[in-house]
This record gives structure tokens, C-alpha cells and sequence, in this order.
């Protein structure tokens, strides 16, 4: 009997964005972006009066490849205890600021030389 | 550790999933707009931790199925458990499909591994009611509060799809009610006194939601301190603490 070759849809995927670097106000000329796969060109949008070296940086992300990118950027972490294993239930509703995840990755991103 | 993704294969199984939610139709593109709102950032952040939340949800109650089936529990009891199980995928994928309308996930690190605690006791019946203790009677019950706040501060599909949830969750939380009663004969005063340790636990893990500055408030299920820090602490002392405590299981805090 063949194997049957079974593809997979992505149902929650990354949006390389970046996009907390970005300032949280948002600019009346962004273009919509509902979709991961148009999202990072939503962030160059957003960023097009930034610094010249990040919208390079940009760029360069925009070229590379899936695994290259999530290499690149800096990753959040699941509410946890002390041990690492998830809080029990779902109290992910505080409207709490990413912190310092959001400006480590600001830092190494401007970082990069362009 | 991983970054959390979530996929489907489609077809007959995602139409078996989708059954769960055949009643509602969500309006998934009055999300576009609302994805260049100033919140948009701090709310995808909270949807792909609430997917993962949702997920390891998941995980725990199929522990608790496969620990009910272990004791001899009631089967309808262990019935609703492992149906929990689905509801719990279901509101990954609610959840999900929010972080994407609003431009994607954010890069969540997660050890899937390590999606539950394990209960410190071996004792069948003690290891379960661990188990139901943290994720029912504290997890769920905490979480209905939460999400009824944040369902009526939030507007349009978002507060449809905190409404779906919460439905679920509510049950969830009763199955705790409903195992410590059937297994009140059959657990000790020793035993209570561990539950009470586990349920200790289990609050004092959320310490690090009350460390954190807070953001602003948005309609994108999102709540402000001075709206989620008094309904958190009015839940934990009438959903938690006092049912806990009606059925000998006193936690100090």
C-alpha cells in the first residue's frame, strides 16, 4: 500500500515582523495586514521613515530564509512558575507590556550593522 | 524548547473539530482593522500565550482522564474529562485564529515537554485529585473570572470568542467541584492537607502576574491592573478558597 504523503496548514504561525521594535503608536497610513505572510511587508510599511539601518536590516530579514529569521528574532515566553511548566488555566488577559523581551530585541536589532 | 506553532491536516479530522463550533459563525475579518489598533502588538502576544495556555490545558486534562480511568472514577466524570480535552484544542484554535487576524504570533518559546506538572504523589487517587486541584478547582475557576471581565470589555468577534471559551471553562472548572465530592470518603485528612499544599502552590505561581507594569486597557481582550487584579483576587477568595475550604481542603496564604 502507497504512503500517503499528508501536507499540514499552519493554524498558528510567526509573523516576522518584528514588529515590537516598532513604536506601539500606530501611523494612519499603515497598510492592512491580516495575514502572517503579508505582515513583514506591513512592518517595512511601518517603518518606512525609520532609522536607514534598521529598514536594511529589514531587508536582509526579508530575504532570508524561515529558520535563518527565527534565529533572528528574540522569543517570548508562556506565563510560567518558578520550574518553567505553564500557569494552570488561562489568565493571559492582563494587559501587561512584553518588557524588557521587547527591548532587548530593539537593542540587538539595532545592534546589526547595516 | 520549541516555538509554538499550531497545524492542522484538514479534511474529515478538521471537520470533526470544527462540529464543536458548527452553531457559530465567527466574523474572523473584523479582525483586519482591528490589527493596526495601537494595542494590536501587546494583544497578539496575549493570544499566542493564550493558545499555549489553551494547549497546555489540553495536556492536562488528558492527564486527568488517564488518572480518573486509573481510579475507577465515575464514567461520566471521566467521559466529560477527556471531552474536555477537545475543548481545550478548540480554544487553542479560537485563540490562534485571533493572534493571526491580528497579523500572527509572536514568537512564544515553549518546552512541550514539560506542559504539566506532575503531581508529587504516586497514590492513584491523591495523584489525580492533585492534578484537578491545580487545573479545575484554581486554573479554571481563576480563568472564568478573568474572561468574563475581559468578554465584556471587548468588542465584536473578540468578545465572541471569549464568550465560546468561557462557556467551556466554566464546566471545567465544576468537574473539580464534582471529583472532590465523589472522592470525599475516600480521601484522608493527610490527603486534604497535600490538596491544600498543591492549591497553595498552584496560586502562588501567579505571583508574576502582579509584578509586571501594566499596559493600557483594549477592546482586544485585554484588561487594565484595576479591573483584572480585583477580579482575580474576588474569584480566588469565592471560586477557589471557599468551595475549597467548604470540603476540608484549607489553604493558607
Amino acid at each position: 500500500m502507497r504512503r500517503r504523503v499528508l501536507t499540514t496548514t499552519k493554524i498558528l504561525a510567526i509573523a516576522f515582523t518584528s514588529a515590537a521594535c516598532t513604536k506601539p503608536e500606530v501611523r494612519p497610513d499603515l497598510a492592512p495586514s491580516a495575514t502572517p505572510s503579508s505582515a513583514l511587508a506591513t512592518v517595512v510599511a511601518k517603518d518606512a521613515s525609520a532609522d536607514p539601518k534598521l529598514l536594511a536590516l529589514q531587508g536582509e530579514l526579508m530575504g532570508m530564509p524561515r529558520v535563518k529569521v527565527l534565529e533572528n528574532v528574540a522569543h517570548f515566553r508562556p506565563l510560567c512558575d518558578k520550574d518553567g511548566y505553564p500557569l494552570v488555566g488561562n489568565l493571559n488577559q492582563k494587559a501587561q507590556f512584553p518588557g524588557m523581551e521587547v527591548s532587548e530585541l530593539c537593542a540587538e536589532v539595532r545592534k546589526k550593522p547595516s | 524548547m520549541t516555538t509554538f506553532e499550531l497545524e492542522a491536516i484538514g479534511g474529515p479530522l478538521a471537520r470533526r473539530l470544527a462540529r464543536r463550533r458548527e452553531e457559530e459563525t465567527f466574523a474572523w475579518e473584523e479582525l483586519d482593522p482591528l490589527s493596526r489598533h495601537a494595542s494590536a502588538e501587546t494583544a497578539r502576544l496575549a493570544w499566542t500565550r493564550s493558545a499555549f495556555s489553551e494547549y497546555a490545558s489540553a495536556a492536562a486534562f488528558a492527564e486527568i482522564t488517564a488518572g480518573l480511568l486509573a481510579v475507577g472514577a465515575p464514567i461520566d466524570l471521566t467521559a466529560a474529562a477527556a471531552d474536555f480535552v477537545v475543548d481545550e484544542v478548540l480554544h487553542a484554535e479560537l485563540s490562534a485564529r485571533i493572534a493571526m487576524g491580528l497579523g500572527g504570533a509572536v514568537p512564544l518559546e515553549v518546552d512541550l515537554a514539560r506542559l504539566v506538572r506532575p503531581p508529587s504523589s504516586r497514590a492513584p487517587l491523591l495523584s489525580v485529585a492533585e492534578q484537578v486541584v491545580r487545573t479545575s478547582c484554581v486554573g479554571e475557576s481563576l480563568t472564568v473570572s478573568v474572561l468574563l471581565e475581559a468578554k465584556a470589555a471587548s468588542i465584536g468577534v473578540v468578545g465572541e470568542v471569549i464568550g465560546r471559551i468561557v462557556r467551556d471553562e466554566a464546566e471545567h472548572a465544576e468537574l473539580g467541584w464534582t471529583f472532590l465530592d465523589w472522592a470525599a470518603e475516600r480521601l484522608s485528612a493527610s490527603d486534604r492537607e497535600h490538596l491544600a499544599r498543591a492549591a497553595e502552590q498552584a496560586i502562588a505561581s501567579f505571583a508574576p502576574l502582579f509584578s509586571a507594569e501594566c499596559a493600557a486597557p483594549s477592546a482586544l481582550g485585554l484588561l487594565s491592573c484595576d479591573v483584572f487584579d480585583p477580579a482575580f483576587k474576588l474569584a480566588l477568595s469565592r471560586r477557589v478558597l471557599g468551595p475549597l475550604a467548604s470540603r476540608g481542603i484549607v489553604v493558607a496564604l
